[in-house]
């Protein structure tokens, strides 16, 4: 018998044949890369962050007739350094971005696989903890937590992360329900294989594509509100560096000093645009029946 | 009962909870089956969509539990066993082998599951193991790696099979095996499924509508209607000479009649009733041509044949 080839690849080698002939990947995906990699080496090169130095306050950037070299993108109010600041906002908002959808996304999926695939009971209460969730303003209960227990990033993510995981569970839910009845789950019970294999071998794999798409929707969710937590000095407390906290510092300088609002406010509306065209095009591949 | 049963259902009955017209009802899917298999004999199911095979095949695997009666294998309710040794003991075939495989995994790891799932052996000999079943099923050994989506209809049943082997079970329950594939796959699938069972000694329970492949295979055959078994028998016997009206208008709708010749009594027409509402007395009644007042109001006991039986009040005569 000779060797027959096979006609069609492997579907984990298709789903990355589509995603490289994509245009939003690659924008999206190079500017997260790129922002990431000035997040993680950025501060080795750049200035203290927090330094102040009261005798250049306000400097413009070097674009500016009065700007310089030394400050390639000017000073704050407190003399600090700008170009430093917004690398070292670039790490907090990764930092809580990524970190609140692991911790969502853990409790999210973990729920909606729970009553997706046991049904009843199990399904009718966390049904009632995602409806509760969805009642919930998201900013006003974060803030008010904030402020009664304190600020802290550890405090910010954990907080994010309880209140951003509904959409990941009603995403799970409704895929696992599909799968719990499907022949291969009933095959997989028929030889034995326990509940826990049965959600994490047969279940999980067939939906990962679904929970990434959530997952940079997520993390796009999550960046805004440490900014927008941060900007009402509930979220990242100074001197720490946060792209929210800086758009708030200068809030009094927006007439005569714009680019110390603009400058973090492109630096977050380039982040978060970029992770949702990644996500675009992550669901155009693994996904595209829910293209909209 | 006797003790060489493979496998024995005694009077099982399903209900399932149905909105029925928006109010809550109750679906009697099986309405009390008693059935018995010798170990390493074929026996067929056959009868038209709908009327519980689906649901007595999942009660035969222990997926689901008799809502009263009682499923045993090899001497024990199958509920009692622990699922990693009930899975040694039967294993299913499914209809449709592209919803039966994990899209995700490698034909590799979907047979090697089950002795995965049971600990049994290390890496090594399971790959021979998985090997050796493929070989035994018909599988080229490069396909080891090659996902479902890759292969063709066929070859995917016989990853099914290889599956449901490679867990020694002494009972393979066949649902439909056949009737999503083409039809020049059909046989090869048969009779891999008739070489291996010769070979290991299987009993095999198909399900089917496909009354060519029945004949084939089966050495008896179960015709079921609306969750009753209507009529047994031997195969030849029963193709032979039905006895049950329903038997008869299957066989009559399937087998072509001899040119000119039509069927000596009307073909029962109308749809099949619905489950939730069924007819009072025998549920075959309202498509029955034979019906009487007795079949509307009082459901027929079975009665022994030679080699079945029959549940009718007005069965055909055996021919002498």
């Amino acid at each position: 018998m000779t060797a027959a080839t096979l006609t069609t690849m492997s579907p984990r080698r298709l789903a990355l044949h589509r995603l490289l002939r994509h245009g939003s990947f690659w924008f999206g995906g190079g500017a997260i890369l790129l922002i990431l990699l000035v997040a993680l080496v950025g501060p080795l090169f750049t200035l203290d962050p927090v330094a102040q130095n009261l005798g250049a306050r306000l400097v413009p950037p070097v674009w500016d007739v009065r700007g310089s070299w030394a400050h390639p993108l000017g000073t704050d109010q407190l003399g600090r350094d700008l170009l430093a600041r917004l690398v070292d906002g670039a790490r907090i908002s990764m930092f809580i971005g990524i970190a609140t959808v692991l911790v969502s996304g853990l409790i999210g999926t973990a729920m909606g696989m729970a009553a997706g695939y046991f049904g009843g009971r199990v399904d009718l209460v966390i049904n009632f903890l995602i409806t509760i969730r969805l009642t919930l303003p998201v900013v006003l209960v974060a803030l008010v937590v904030v402020a009664v227990v304190g600020s802290s990033l550890s405090v910010l993510v954990v907080v994010i992360g309880l209140l951003l995981w509904d959409r990941f569970a009603v995403v799970t839910r409704s895929a696992t329900q599909r799968l719990a009845h499907s022949d291969f789950v009933i095959a997989a019970r028929a030889i034995g294989s326990s509940t826990p294999r049965i959600l994490l071998v047969e279940i999980l794999p067939n939906i990962v594509g679904p929970l990434i798409v959530v997952a940079t929707v997520e993390v796009a969710h999550a960046v805004l509100l440490e900014a927008a937590l941060s900007f009402l000095g509930l979220g990242v407390k100074p001197p720490l560096a946060s792209w929210g906290l800086m758009v708030a510092e200068s809030k009094n300088q927006l007439l005569f000093r714009p680019w110390l609002i603009a400058i973090p406010g492109v630096a977050l509306v380039t982040l978060v645009l970029a992770i949702n065209l990644l996500g675009d095009a992550l669901r155009d591949v693994v996904a595209p029946e829910g293209r909209a | 009962m006797s003790a060489q049963a493979a496998l024995s259902i005694v009077g099982a009955t399903r209900d399932y909870a149905v909105a029925f017209h928006g109010e809550r009802r109750t679906l009697r899917a099986l309405r009390g089956i008693d059935l018995e298999v010798r170990q390493g004999e074929v026996v067929a199911i056959v009868g038209e969509s709908g009327c519980g095979k689906t649901t007595l095949s999942r009660l035969m695997l222990g997926i689901e539990a008799p809502s009263s009666g009682s499923v045993t294998v090899a001497g024990k309710p199958i509920a009692s066993y622990h699922r990693i040794v009930r899975a040694g003991l039967i294993q299913p075939v499914f209809q449709d082998p592209y919803s039966s495989l994990n899209p995700r995994q490698t034909l590799g790891s979907i047979i090697a599951a089950p002795l995965v799932v049971r600990g049994e052996g290390n890496a090594r000999s399971r790959q021979a193991a998985v090997a050796e079943m493929m070989q035994a099923v018909g599988l080229p050994p490069h396909l080891l790696n090659a996902y479902p989506s890759q292969i063709s209809g066929g070859q995917r049943q016989r990853v099914a099979i290889a599956r449901a082997l490679i867990a020694q079970p002494r009972i393979l329950i066949c649902d439909e095996p056949t009737s999503a594939l083409d039809v020049s796959v059909q046989s090869q699938i048969i009779n891999l499924i008739g070489t291996l069972q010769k070979k290991l000694g299987l009993t095999v329970l198909l399900i089917s509508h496909n009354l060519a492949v029945v004949y084939h295979m089966a050495e008896r055959v179960a015709v079921m209607y609306l969750g009753t078994l209507v009529e047994t028998g031997r195969t030849e016997e029963l193709f032979a000479r039905p006895r049950h009206p329903y038997t008869r208008s299957l066989l009559d709708a399937v087998l072509p009649p001899t040119p000119g010749r039509r069927p000596d009594w009307s073909e029962a027409i109308a749809e099949p009733p619905n489950p939730v509402d069924p007819p009072p007395g025998c549920p075959f009644n309202p498509r029955c041509p034979r019906a009487s007042d007795l079949c509307r109001t009082q459901m027929p006991e079975p009665t022994g044949t030679a080699g079945g039986m029959v549940r009718c009040h007005h069965p055909f005569e055996a021919a002498a």
